[in-house]
């Protein structure tokens, strides 16, 4: 495949070819296990216990039609198939309340992925996001020092909609972190080292400005505040960047003598970002190659993140609700030849209805699927290679269980069932995978689930720990107790 | 509900109070309002924490600010008092023969379909007419007790364009360009860049404003900029006290508003810092403004206390997308804004500004999402004619099209659907297939007497000739630079030459020249040592050599002051210097792979440090020295087009504009005349003529000109309405069109089928009206397979029980400009931008307020923001504020 995956050793090696002197270095020799229970002694989450709290949110666009779900790892979930110890696979969930009228589902059914309602704009989601709601709950004060609280990231290219493709929200729906597309703005927010002064005086001077900065910040977010409680929630996230930035400016500094050189960061992606990614909704041209290369380097630095304990909340997209792309390559897993992409030649037309995406709209349950099949399989050794990356040697921790393993990571798309005018059909049956978040839920299992995805959400929730819940607080809630332990 | 509402009122009090004797908030809430408010007058709490709830609660939304039914405006003192058309309404001490109370007592008002006043408030407003009608002049504006609205008001980071404009208002500084890199762009949210709840920060953010804020330090003149708030008679070295003056000053200029105590001691300690480490105090207050250009105050829009420097704040930011001058922030100091009269003053004055237009350029291209013309990739295929420099042509032309309605002209906002004008470079023209009539007035270069320009956005200082070829006919090409003795040019060979509307096409071997040399040219370039080459041209081929002189001035063959011409796939310059030989060479020549036959900018500049330049398109596409004076310069050669002077290097090609500058324009100039369009009267062209008949909306519907996509476009942005999912049994993978099947047809299955037809009238006929455009805004009657078009259809209005039919585009714009529901659509549109967030249900009272009071005032651009912002939603409503429970709660 394009790329070896990237660990701690090769990233200390350098990233093909390219040195990448972090200025975490000190950070990336302790094993993954001593971080997680140095930062777990430092927070307040689960004190009692040896692995810390987290939760990732994995999407994929376009879903897998409800039928094929049925067919197990015999059909497109086949990639799954080496993890299927470690997850549980959800049939049956029903986004239906996450349909806002007048809009495609790919659009709403989507912002309901791990939210469980509509959307109430076009970049904010009804509620918050479940990852969001655990963070809360175990990190009120905030995420021990050093790490970054949300990560949001993916590979994809619709963005008409932010909720097409970002899928972590805060309480009041808004973005709780902005995306980052590529590796090289990926490794930046997650490693990057703010540029310092070689001068010592000036360096020192810097951070008195910073410091009256802060404290203008925290008169506004303090008890004497003259703002609302919204506004001081926005002046709070900017204080909770300011001390990111003021951490990593001066106090790496201070911590780390032997500071290497500035970080050299990944190359300059090579596929279509902004704009030209999404020209007027008409899709890209783009080949397999291209786009598996740039996702797994994306994955890798991603899960690099989490072993080293840098994040432990957030969310990765491997391309957006209703995403529109045209891809042409050989498909190929396990040694054997599974498709011959090549999209706009088999949909006879370029534009727009020349896009895989149109594979969906045609899906028709007594006919083969083939092209929708072969997608929806790549799209599952795609997730399936994240997964696996936190569920190798590197991700092992104290209490012997793999990150994997420990986390709540929850898998999830947006359509089902190719209408996608369709409601019922398309967001009765969307597709879930979780894994055991530390023994918290059963894996190595397949449910049928027959419920609403805000039932499950909610018994996901309070299996986590966390009190607060999705949706009204009126409502008759129903614990999908099945998934649990 | 009341104690919340009272408790509300309280910590709004104790806001006012703090403002008006610059105790600070907290303080305030740390002692208690009960204490505060016992020093208050008892008339003035009860009027506050009684009676004007109830007056904002029950009357203000038809008796407020904007266009208050029967002129009663119930939100001020001195409007209360006077009455309305009906007389005065309140008697002081006198219930009994108060109109106000006779309506309420009698359960005329509030009006039966407002929630009905309660017994309580009853009783409060007639003891308060009772005794007295004590309204306190402090608080003469009430309206701010209005309730919460739907869409709250939160603090708001400045856009991007806001910060860069902030910046050069507060520091004097242009830090656009390294704003615009090291910033994030913003996201849409709601259609709008600006959605304040969209409007996070993340690290980079953070990161650009420290980057920002020490560049623009080392840029100011630090010293001066401080000396301006500093005591007469200190030094850079302050002394404290003069420091802290230095620093009020200077704050009050940067942060947009008095500081607190608090705030000048936090600066006061940092320039401390700086003393400590042995600076002195002109580096001290380097480091102040740096702190003070990343500080929240700074970056964010915190309009939280009722007053006027809130009002001042929200007036500048919405009418310009820049803060308040140094007018508007006296007038705040001065408390003037309270009174109505003096912030329309202020509003008129701000919108005679050139910043209002500039914000309302924005506002264009944010409503019609203009910057998704960037990246338009149409199928190569389906439209192998395409030019990506046609998508920045079409934003031009939408923007100088509105620009032309909302201030040129100052015409009401409906006719930017029917007016019958754009605006068009020649590559977009030519793509239109559009040709300029000949009754078009050409510009005259930017002189006294000048008509509204016809062209567009283009540098004008030190045009020596220019050439518009609008003659239409004739032998002469005339020079309408106005710049003195016109340069005017014969052609000498009419035969091998055609007028086209707005355009000359060279067929054969031609040559037109003036008839002597042009020395009033040749005076002004030789003075300036420098020179602007500009042309808009169309080549023949990609073959043609010698060079082919494209402009030439020259005598033969091996004699020239300066060519620019085309060596086959490439363009060329020759430049006369004393350092060149005679045929002015060394050249400068463009590379060899962006010579196109379709319609190209190209300019050569020349500066007196000898740095050429020749761009292509806006670009820079080649660099070179051309070092030396150019004394040398023949004085006897002549200025031609198409040929050597001696007639034999011929260009074949067609020149849709030509130009010559005695300075170098610089690479901003370049690219605004490479954009700058020209003005087309589309009176005989009916088929085009309106904002839905332009490349930039047009593309809406994609490679396909979906019908669904445009119907929808008109039906949300225009319509403010929107229709329910497709049924379930529908297949809504688009269907190609083909021969003996055209769009129309296809569309026509989905309008009359019975389960689709509900909601496909109601936008899809609309677009019928559209469908001789195709997906790239070109204009046809039949379509690629060959099927005649037609644009006859009709549209159902929202709310309207039928159609109206029309039978062609025109006919749908004219219906679109007359209609008051596209007119609301506008109006909302605006609001939503100018608010910053999504309206709401409970904004509607307000909207058809603004809508009102903005036909009254002509329906223009001008009179529509004048009643945005003299509205409650801007002039009264409060920010989020904090309330007693926000404060002890965290």
């Amino acid at each position: 495949m394009p790329n070896r995956p990237i660990t701690r050793r090769t990233v200390l090696k350098g990233i093909g070819g390219v040195t990448i002197g972090l200025p975490l270095l000190e950070e990336m020799l302790f094993s993954t296990a001593d971080s997680a229970t140095a930062h777990a002694a430092t927070g307040s989450d689960a004190a009692n216990s040896d692995v810390p709290v987290r939760a990732f949110n994995v999407f994929f666009g376009l879903g897998i039609p409800a039928p094929l779900q049925t067919e197990g790892f015999a059909g497109v979930l086949e990639p799954l198939k080496p993890l299927a110890d470690k997850l549980l696979i959800l049939r049956n969930v029903d986004q239906v309340r996450g349909d806002l009228p007048g809009i495609n589902a790919h659009y709403d059914g989507s912002t309901a992925a791990f939210t469980a309602e509509p959307p109430q704009g076009t970049a904010r989601a009804g509620g918050p996001s479940i990852d969001q709601v655990v963070r809360l709950a175990h990190y009120p004060r905030g995420l021990p020092p050093g790490m970054v609280p949300t990560i949001v990231a993916g590979t994809f290219f619709r963005r008409d909609r932010v909720s097409r493709h970002s899928k972590c929200f805060n309480k009041d729906g808004t973005v709780a972190a902005p995306m980052q597309e590529t590796p090289r703005e990926l490794f930046g927010r997650l490693f990057g080292e703010i540029d310092s002064d070689d001068d010592p005086r000036r360096q020192r001077l810097r951070r008195s400005v910073l410091d009256s900065v802060v404290e203008q910040a925290r008169f506004y977010t303090g008890d004497g505040s003259p703002l609302g409680a919204e506004s001081k929630v926005r002046l709070a996230d900017h204080l909770e960047r300011i001390r990111e930035y003021e951490q990593r400016a001066f106090q790496m500094d201070e911590k780390s003598p032997r500071r290497r050189s500035a970080p050299s960061p990944p190359p300059e992606s090579t596929i279509p970002h902004g704009g030209v990614a999404d020209p007027g909704g008409e899709g890209i041209d783009i080949t397999l190659e291209d786009l598996v290369g740039e996702w797994r380097l994306l994955a890798d630095l991603y899960a690099l993140a989490i072993q080293m304990d840098r994040v432990r909340f957030g969310s990765l997209t491997f391309l957006a609700a209703g995403e529109r792309i045209r891809l042409k390559g050989k498909y190929e897993y396990a040694g054997r030849t599974v498709f011959e992409f090549d999209d706009a030649a088999q949909r006879k037309s370029g534009g727009s209805n020349g896009c895989s995406h149109e594979w969906w709209h045609a899906f028709n349950e007594k006919k083969t699927n083939e092209q929708l099949r072969a997608h929806a399989h790549l799209k599952m050794r795609e997730i399936a290679y994240f997964l696996s990356r936190l569920d190798d040697a590197n991700s092992r921790e104290a209490n012997g269980r793999t990150i994997l393993e420990n986390s709540m990571i929850t898998i999830s798309t947006e359509s089902g069932d190719g209408r996608h005018n369709d409601v019922k059909r398309e967001l009765s049956g969307v597709f879930h995978a979780i894994s055991g978040a530390n023994g918290r839920f059963k894996t190595g299992e397949t449910l049928d689930v027959k419920a609403e995805g805000i039932d499950l959400y909610n018994t996901m929730l309070a299996a986590m720990g966390a009190t607060d819940r999705l949706g009204p607080a009126n409502r008759a809630g129903r614990s999908i107790d099945a998934i649990r332990m | 509900m009341r104690v919340a509402s009272a408790l509300l009122l309280l910590v709004a009090i104790a806001l006012v109070w703090s403002a008006a004797f610059g105790q600070r908030p907290n303080e305030t809430a740390a002692k208690g309002t009960a204490a505060d408010t016992a020093a208050e007058p008892a008339a003035q709490r009860d009027f506050e924490e009684r009676v004007a709830p109830v007056l904002a609660t029950h009357c203000l939304e038809c008796h407020g600010t904007t266009a208050p039914k029967a002129e009663l405006d119930l939100s001020r003192k001195r409007s209360a008092l006077a009455g309305g058309k009906n007389g005065e309404v309140i008697a002081p001490g006198e219930p009994d023969e108060s109109l106000l109370w006779e309506h309420v007592d009698a359960g005329r008002m509030p009006p039966r379909s407002r929630p009905a006043m309660s017994d309580d408030d009853k009783r409060i407003l007639r003891d308060w007419i009772a005794g007295g009608a004590e309204w306190p002049e402090e608080h003469a504006d009430i309206s701010r007790f209005v309730p919460r609205r739907g869409g709250s008001n939160w603090v708001r980071r400045l856009t991007v364009p806001e910060y860069i404009e902030t910046v050069r208002a507060a520091v004097g500084v242009d830090v656009a360009r390294e704003a615009r890199e090291l910033l994030p762009r913003e996201v849409r949210a709601d259609g709008f860049g600006n959605t304040a709840y969209n409007l996070t920060v993340d690290l980079r953010h953070v990161e650009a404003h420290a980057k920002l804020a020490a560049i623009v330090v080392r840029r100011m003149d630090t010293a001066a900029f401080a000396a301006r708030f500093a005591p007469r008679g200190s030094s850079s070295d302050a002394n404290d006290d003069a420091l802290r003056v230095i620093i009020a000053g200077m704050g009050r200029r940067v942060l947009r508003g008095p500081l607190e105590e608090h705030e000048i001691a936090a600066y006061l300690r940092l320039a401390e810092a700086v003393g400590k480490e042995g600076g002195d105090g002109a580096e001290a207050q380097r480091y102040v403004i740096e702190a003070m250009l990343q500080s929240p105050r700074f970056l964010y829009r915190i309009e939280d206390r009722p007053g006027d420097h809130a009002l001042s704040s929200r007036l500048s930011y919405i009418l310009w997308g820049a803060p308040p001058d140094e007018e508007l922030s006296r007038a705040a100091d001065a408390g003037e804004l309270s009174e109505r009269d003096n912030v329309a003053a202020h509003v008129r004055r701000m919108l005679d500004d050139p910043r209002a237009v500039a914000q309302s350029r924005r506002f264009v291209s944010e409503w019609l999402h203009l910057d998704r013309l960037d990246s338009l990739r149409p199928d190569p295929k389906r439209f192998p004619k395409w030019d990506p420099q046609l998508a920045g042509d079409m934003r031009e032309e939408t923007l100088a099209y509105f620009e032309e309605v909302a201030w040129n002209r100052d015409r009401p906002l409906s006719e930017l659907m029917n007016a019958q004008v754009t605006f068009l470079t020649p590559r977009l023209a030519e793509h239109y297939g559009l040709q300029r009539a000949a009754s078009e007035q050409a510009n005259r270069g930017g002189a006294a007497d000048a008509p509204a320009p016809r062209l567009v956005g283009r540098a004008t200082r030190d045009l020596q000739a220019f050439y518009t070829f609008d003659e239409g006919s004739g032998t002469t090409v005339r020079d309408v630079s106005g710049a003195g003795e016109p340069l005017d040019l014969t052609i000498e060979t009419p035969s091998a030459v055609e007028w086209q509307g707005g355009r000359l096409k060279v067929t054969g071997s031609a040559l037109i020249a003036t008839a002597g040399p042009p020395t009033r040219l040749i005076d002004a370039v030789t003075q300036s040592q420098e020179i602007t080459l500009e042309a808009w041209v169309t080549p023949a081929n990609r073959g043609q050599n010698g060079p082919a002189r494209i402009l030439t001035l020259s005598s033969g063959i091996s004699q020239r002051n300066f060519t620019l011409g085309q060596e086959a796939n490439k363009y060329e310059v020759r430049f006369r210097t004393r350092r060149s030989n005679p045929n002015g060479q060394p050249s400068l020549d463009g590379p060899t792979n962006i010579l196109y036959t379709r319609p190209t900018h190209i300019a050569y500049t020349r500066d007196a440090a000898g740095k050429a330049l020749l761009y292509i398109d806006g670009t820079e596409q080649a660099a070179g020295e051309s070092r030396g004076e150019l004394s040398n310069w023949g004085g006897d050669f002549r200025l031609a087009l198409a040929n050597e002077t001696s007639g034999d290097r011929s260009w074949k090609g067609t020149y849709h504009l030509v130009a010559l500058y005695s300075r170098a324009l610089t690479p901003d100039e370049v690219r605004g005349n490479a954009r700058g369009p020209a003005r087309y009267d589309l009176s005989a062209v009916p088929a085009r003529g309106g904002l839905l008949t332009q490349g930039s909306t047009l593309t809406i519907g994609g490679d396909d000109a979906s019908t669904v996509a445009r119907g929808l476009f008109v039906l949300h942005e225009l319509l403010y309405s929107g229709v329910d999912d497709p049924p379930p049994c529908v297949d809504t993978t688009p269907i190609p069109a083909k021969p003996g099947l055209s769009q129309r047809e296809i569309a026509m299955q989905r309008i009359t089928n019975q389960a689709c037809a509900a909601c496909h009238t109601r936008f899809e006929t609309i677009a019928l009206g559209l469908m001789k455009f195709d997906g790239v805004g070109g204009h046809h009657e039949r379509d690629e397979h060959g099927n005649t078009l037609r644009d006859d259809g009709e549209i159902l209005f929202p709310g309207a029980d039928r159609a109206t039919p029309f039978q062609s585009s025109a006919e749908l714009m004219d219906l679109l400009s007359n209609s008051e529901r596209v007119g609301m659509g506008i109006t909302r549109k605006a609001t939503q931008f100018a608010l910053g967030r999504p309206l709401t249900d409970a904004d509607e009272p307000a909207l058809r307020a603004i809508h009102a009071a903005a036909r009254e005032q002509g329906g223009t651009y001008r009179g529509l923001m004048t009643a945005i912002v003299m509205s409650d939603l801007v002039r009264t409503t409060a920010a989020d504020e904090a309330t007693a429970n926000d404060r002890t709660s965290n």
